[in-house]
Formats: structure tokens, sequence, C-alpha cells
């Protein structure tokens, strides 16, 4: 009984998505039995921590699993320690689900004594976060055209940014490699402490995610001056891309996604890509995506283990140190 | 005239019963998670954020910052009974704090303390009202080359902490060493983490103050535990002797802790060091510092609390984080749809002042709920110490487990509460260790962005005028000393 409403659920809510995700649920042969751990390997409070709980509260209240499901936060050493915890205690323990981003996948590249994704079995991306190229509002520059020309003229590393994080440096890296130019990095704990820095005209400029800066953006404080996207965003209809401007640069976004232990077996992961599918389609996660002016990304199974390739590569390549 | 219309409007806000009833589950909570080792505030309100999904953005926001302000309350409490300070900002507290507790005068360290407090937070509130736009833009004109002065400022008190400079100086510096341990954050990679994940993010603030203030503690009383006599409760309340030595250091430490909050992260630890060092400075007898002084708990609790208040400051007025626990609240104001950003204070008016008002309130029910606690917490140390001391470990070792369930924190703990017991034998004051690790990272930091941003020119320090003054100010507080040593000896002779 409980099995076929499932699935008549699971059918009706993924149908407008069923294209990209080609019969995910035709195996629903496994599902839960126990309490399943829904691992954070981050600290409460933080962006990983919020979109867990908000996960969460969805698979909860929209009674995805029928059974239990437990939050645990495991934070430290740039999710390595999280992780580090289900491969040691959790080794392929369908009933575990853990909360992975770009952050997990930069920590090893970093420390090589780290392991993070080598640990799990990818299981779906969920979205996709943006960084643009924001400047003070009344800074001289219009567009990023008009930034890197003055920077030109400069001695290099003229003009400074502030970042909060190392994702932040790896898009002034890219940045910097489209245009030939080289900038100033100041390293700082958060994209707030970053923010700070830039209205007080200590650095001429930050790279950061549009959800910290936009209070700023919209009172003008600060003005957006590209976005390393393929298009326009439709929230920010006023925010070019690099492209758009001459700026040759790939699309950089950060990713954020769920996996299941290393070794799960595939009908448990099928089930789980099945739930993520769900949370992506429900309402309260659009809500938070758009609050967030983030980007829905289901990308699920095999998909994501080729697009988190590719990233690696990326990644490696930005930070100066291929495999 | 404005403001006040501003504010009666807030108050009227405030006033409902909804939000009466928001401010004092607020600073309750706050209490409760600012006595636990382990819980900080920020873990508090991440955990509640969820819940209040859905529900009135003002009374949502009116709880968080109860629980921000209310927990620094609650750290005073562990701090002064057991010597475990549960939140950096109440580690100088420990210091006197325990030391009066010792001498039976637990209800007066906690009653000052919460009078303090009220005072502390009640004046900042003031001054969060008049002054947020102007001060908002003090806290934009410090760049990393005025942190790093502000620090070096802050580090000069390493030697003043405690009784000999020499094991001050030695202890701070070795905190300075145990803060560059994990993952540096101008490049990312790791240093002396020796391939243990655990290590990578470093020794944690609260493993190191509960290991050398709690678990030390209980290490080197538990040789005498069985014959040490119950501490007789003497009074509960300060009295006018010890009111009217209090109500200088709780004025100075309200304002040195509001001034010193409004600093973008920077906030109420650095705030209590300043206010305790001014105090030990300023006394007639230092000497009594260290050992029960009524000041040392007075100056350093006001100024913990009126820089929460000088948090909010850059949060309402320019909408950036000032502290840790002011990041998450606009995090959640976020999740509201509200824009924290410059134009709150026009945009949002009513949740600003209804927020602000509702501090008022908070302070009342905070003072009204910890001056008759006062008594009864006191009470807690007629305990015989062989029967305290047991739960006050499990305290501490839960404490530290439970901020990132890791077993490895608790082994460092031992490790350091070794370490502690040891310090403590041969008379070596644990705070400057705890300040250096808490300050090191800011220190370096700062001191590398700055250097980045002058392409490695010293110059940075001392041409940006802010810099230059809190150097000049660094300057005095250690030349002080021995120039008026050498003043009396030229006058002697």
């Amino acid at each position: 009984m409980l099995l076929t409403r499932r699935s008549l659920l699971l059918a009706a809510s993924a149908a407008p998505v069923a294209a990209t995700f080609g019969g995910a649920h035709a195996q629903a042969g496994w599902q839960p039995t126990r309490e399943v751990e829904f691992v954070v390997p981050f600290g409460v409070g933080g962006g990983a921590d919020l979109l867990a709980r908000v996960i969460h509260k969805i698979i909860v209240e929209d009674k995805l699993v029928p059974v239990p499901i437990a939050l645990n936060n495991r934070p430290g050493g740039g999710g390595a320690t999280g992780i580090g915890y289900v491969s040691a205690r959790k080794a392929a323990d369908p009933h575990t689900i853990i909360l992975v981003n770009g952050t997990t996948q930069i920590t090893p590249i970093l420390n090589p004594a780290a392991k993070t994704l080598s640990e799990v079995r990818p299981v779906m991306n969920v979205m996709l976060d943006d960084f643009l190229l924001f400047v003070r509002g009344d800074a001289p520059w219009k567009d990023a055209k008009a930034f890197v020309a003055d920077a030109k003229t400069k001695p290099p590393k003229s003009l400074a940014f502030a970042t909060g994080g190392t994702t932040d440096v790896m898009a002034i890296t890219i940045f910097s490699k489209a245009t030939g130019v080289e900038y100033n990095a100041l390293n700082f704990n958060s994209g707030g402490e970053a923010l700070t820095q830039l209205l007080g005209g200590h650095v001429q400029a930050c790279m950061g995610n549009p959800l910290e800066f936009m209070g700023h953006l919209q009172s003008k404080a600060v003005r957006a001056l590209g976005v390393f996207r393929e298009q326009r965003f439709t929230a920010l209809p006023d925010v070019p891309t690099m492209k758009e401007q001459g700026i040759q640069t790939p699309a950089f976004q950060m990713w954020r996604g769920m996996a299941t232990p290393k070794g799960t077996p595939d009908a448990p992961a099928k089930y789980w890509e099945g739930v993520f599918a769900k949370v992506v389609a429900a309402p309260a996660f659009k809500a938070y995506i758009a609050e967030n002016i983030a980007s829905e990304a289901p990308i699920p199974g095999d998909a994501f283990v080729k697009f988190l390739a590719d990233q690696e590569k990326l990644y490696r390549d930005l930070l100066g140190k291929p495999a | 005239m404005s403001v006040i219309q501003e504010l009666a409007t807030g108050l009227a806000g405030a006033l409902t019963p909804w939000n009466m009833l928001m401010c004092l589950a607020g600073v309750f909570a706050g209490q409760l998670v600012g006595a636990l080792p382990g819980i900080g505030p920020s873990a508090a309100i991440a955990l509640l954020l969820p819940l209040t999904f859905g529900a009135d953005p003002t009374s949502a926001i009116i709880l968080f910052a109860g629980i921000y302000y209310g927990a620094q309350y609650g750290g005073t409490l562990t701090s002064v009974l057991i010597s475990v300070p549960g939140e950096p900002s109440s580690v100088m507290t420990s210091i006197d704090g325990y030391q009066m507790a010792l001498q039976g005068k637990a209800g007066v360290a906690l009653g000052i303390a919460a009078i303090g407090s009220f005072i502390a937070g009640t004046l900042s509130t003031i001054g969060l009202m008049l002054l947020a736009p102007p001060l908002a833009r003090m806290a934009l004109a410090f760049g990393p080359p005025e942190y790093f002065s502000l620090v070096v400022l802050g580090l000069t008190a390493l030697a003043a902490v405690g009784g000999s400079v020499l094991k001050g100086l030695a202890a701070g510096v070795f905190g300075l060493l145990l803060s560059t341990i994990g993952i540096d954050q101008q490049t990312g990679v790791a240093r002396f983490a020796f391939d243990r994940v655990w290590l990578l993010d470093g020794v944690g603030f609260i493993v190191l103050s509960v290991a050398l203030f709690g678990v030390a503690e209980v290490l080197s009383s538990a040789g005498m535990a069985t014959q040490r006599p119950i501490t007789k409760i003497a009074n509960l309340l300060p009295s006018r002797a010890e009111w009217k030595q209090s109500r200088m250091p709780i004025l100075r430490g309200s304002l040195i802790g509001f001034v010193v909050g409004v600093l973008p992260a920077t906030g109420a630890t650095i705030a209590s060091f300043v206010a305790y060092i001014t105090e030990k400075k300023l006394a007639k007898d230092p000497s009594r510092f260290g050992k029960g002084a009524i000041e040392g708990v007075a100056g350093p609790e006001s100024s913990n609390n009126a820089a929460a208040a000088g948090a909010m400051v850059p949060m309402l007025a320019l909408g950036v984080p000032g502290s840790g626990t002011t990041a998450i609240i606009l995090g959640a104001l976020i999740m509201f749809g509200i824009r924290p950003g410059p134009e709150l204070f026009d945009k949002n008016a009513q949740l600003v002042w209804t927020v602000i008002a509702s501090m008022y309130i908070g302070n009342v029910f905070l003072l009204v709920m910890n001056l008759p606690l006062a008594g009864l917490f006191a009470q807690l140390l007629r305990v015989p110490y062989s029967w305290l001391y047991p739960p006050i470990l499990a305290l501490c070792v839960a404490g530290v487990y439970s901020q990132a369930n890791s077993i490895e924190d608790v082994w460092m703990l031992v490790g350091f509460g070794a370490l502690g017991w040891a310090m403590m034998r041969y008379e070596w004051p644990a705070a400057p260790m705890i300040l250096g690790l808490v300050l090191g990272s800011i220190f370096e930091n700062s001191m590398r962005q700055s250097m980045t941003l002058s392409h490695g020119s010293l110059g940075i320090f001392v041409t940006r005028p802010i810099s230059a003054v809190l150097l000049a100010c660094a300057l005095i507080a250690v030349l002080a000393p021995a120039v008026a040593r050498w003043w009396r000896a030229r006058a002697h002779i």
C-alpha cells in the first residue's frame, strides 16, 4: 500500500523533470527500513548547513521516506572530518546520506591527506551558486570591460579583491587568466567580511555569491559588473555576463549536491536519486533557490559523476595543482 | 525628537504579549546556552531557525537578539562558579570571579555581573539607538592594517594578565603558536596538521579554555577535595562598598565594550580583555587582580554585554555582520525576505526599532531573572567538592564533544587539561595562552592581508592614521610602566 502510493506520488512529482531523469524511479526495489542519518560535514548555521536543513525539512514534511531521518553535523577540515566519519563508520551503508559541495572537492586538492569525494557515491547535484564581480557603488567602472581596461593601464596587482574563501579566489584566477591582468587577493573568513572591506574602500572589488551582496546591490551601495554565467540571471537582468563583454571565461558556478557512502549498491542509490528529485521539485526548495538567487540544477547519478570529474579538472587547473 | 518617536513606535511593537513572550524565551534560552560550554548562541539560533519559518520576522529577530545578549549573562555563571568559561568573552571573568567564589563571594560576583551587564546592556542600546549610522561608518574605516594594530594593542595585555611578565609573555606566545595549526586562511594549505584530518581546523578555543580553566582546576584541587572546607556563603548581594568599587569599572567597561563591539570580527572577546587590562592598570593596588578583585568581574562582564549591542550596529546600520552570531541573524533576515543593507533603518524601520525596544525589555528580564538566581546558584558551592568535581568534569567533556561531535577534541581536552594542571602547579598563567590562541589568527591574517595590500611594505601600518594611533597606544602601554619606574627612581635620587 505504502509502496504503491509512494511510486504514484513519485511519478506525479517527477513528471516535469522526467526527461532529465530518464526513469530514475523505475527501480523502487529498495527502501530504508531503519532510521536514516543525514551527515552534514559542516558546522551548524553556515550556508551548507542551512541547505541541509531545508532538504531535511522537505523530506520530513512531505514524508518522502517512510522512516525517521536525523541530521548529524560533523564539521571540520573543509568537509574532511564529516566524510572521514562516514567512511570509518558508515561504509556502504544505504541508510546514510551526505551533503557535499564544491568545498569538499577543493579540500583534498589542497590537502591530499584529507579524503572527501573519493569516499562517497555522488547521487545528485541539487543547485549551483553563481559568482559576480562587485565594486563599490561610487566606483568609476560601469562594467567589467572598463574595469579591465583601467587595470591594464596600471602596474600589475594595483587593484585588490577581498574574498570570502577559496572558491572566490578561483573566480579571481579565472578572471585574471581571461583578461591577462594580475590582481591582488586578500582572503577573509566569509563573504560578509569581504563585503565590509569593499564598503570601507580598503579593496577595489569583490568576487562573491549574490546572496550576501543583494541588499547592497539594491541600495546601490555596490554595483555588479558581470557574472560568470552562460545567460543573464532572470532575477538580475541588468547584470551582463562576462562573455557578453568580450571576456572569455568558462562558466564558473559552485555546485551543491547529495551523496551516499562509497560502495552503496545501485538500488538504494536509485532510491535516493528519486527522493532528491522530489526535493528539488518541491515548492519549498524553489523558494529557497529564489531567495538565494541561485540556480536549480538537478544532475542525477552518472551525469553528476561526470560533472564532478570536469569540475575537478577545472579546480586543479585553477589552483595550479594538476593531478 | 524623531528618535523618541521611533522608539515609542518600537516599544508599542515590542510590548505586545507575543513579542514579550518571544523576548523572554530568547533571553532564557540565551542564558541557558551561555552557561553550557560547547553550545553557543550561534548554534542555538541556527537550530531554532527552521522553527521560525513562516513566523513574523520581527518576533523571530527579537527571539534571536535575546539569545545573543542573554548568552552573555549565562556565560558568567559557569565562569564564576566552576571556572569553566562558556564563551570566549567570559575567560577574563573566570580569573577573578572564580577566586571570589572560593572566598564565598560567588553571589556577589554573580550579582555585580548581572547589575553591570544590565547597565552596560541598557547604555549600549541607547548608544545603538543614537549613534548607529556614524559608528557604522567608523567600523568601515577598519581595514586589515587597523585590525592588525588593534590586535597588537590587545597583545600588550599578555604580560599584564598574569603575575609574572615573563611567564605571561611565554604563555601568550605559546598560544600564538597554537593558533597557526590548521588550514592557513591565506593559502588554503594545512600547517602543522601532520596529515591528521582532525587537526585541519586547529585547536578550538572551547577545547583550550575548558581544559586550562575547568579541567586543570578540578585536577589541581582533586588532591585536597576531601579536606577542602565548604565555602561559607557570606552575602548574596554586593554591599555598598563593593558597589562603589564597581561603579566606575561598569561604566568604563560599557564604553569599551560598545566601541570595540562595533568593529566587525573582533567584538566581545577583545572588549572583555581590554576592559580587564584597563581596570588592572587603573587600580590603586593591581596585585589584588587574580585574587578576587570585584573590578575584574565588573569591567569585563559589562564590556562583553555592551559589545553584544555594539555588534548589532554594523548589522542594522550597514547590513554586514559584526560577529559570528550576527552573521546568522543576518542570514535569518534574508530567509524572511528582508534584505539586510544600508537601507534597513529606513525601509524596515518598524522591525529595527521594535528589536531595539525589545533589547531594553530583555535586559530588564535578565536582571530580574539573574539577581535572585545569583543567590540560588551560589548555593551550588555548598555541595562538597568531592561531589562537585565529577559532574564538572562530565560537563567539560560533554561540552567539548557536543560542539563538533568529535572524540579527538576530547583527547585534546585531556592533553591540555594535564598541561593546565602543570601550569597551575608551577604558577604559569593560563589566560595569556588563550588570548594568544584567540587573537593569533586575526593577528597573522590581518598582517598578511596588509602586506598583500601594500605590496610588501611595512609602512602601511604607520601611514594610515587609525593604525598609527593604535600602535602608539600599544607602545605607550608597553613603555608607560618602565618610564614610570625610571621617573620614580630619578625622583628618589
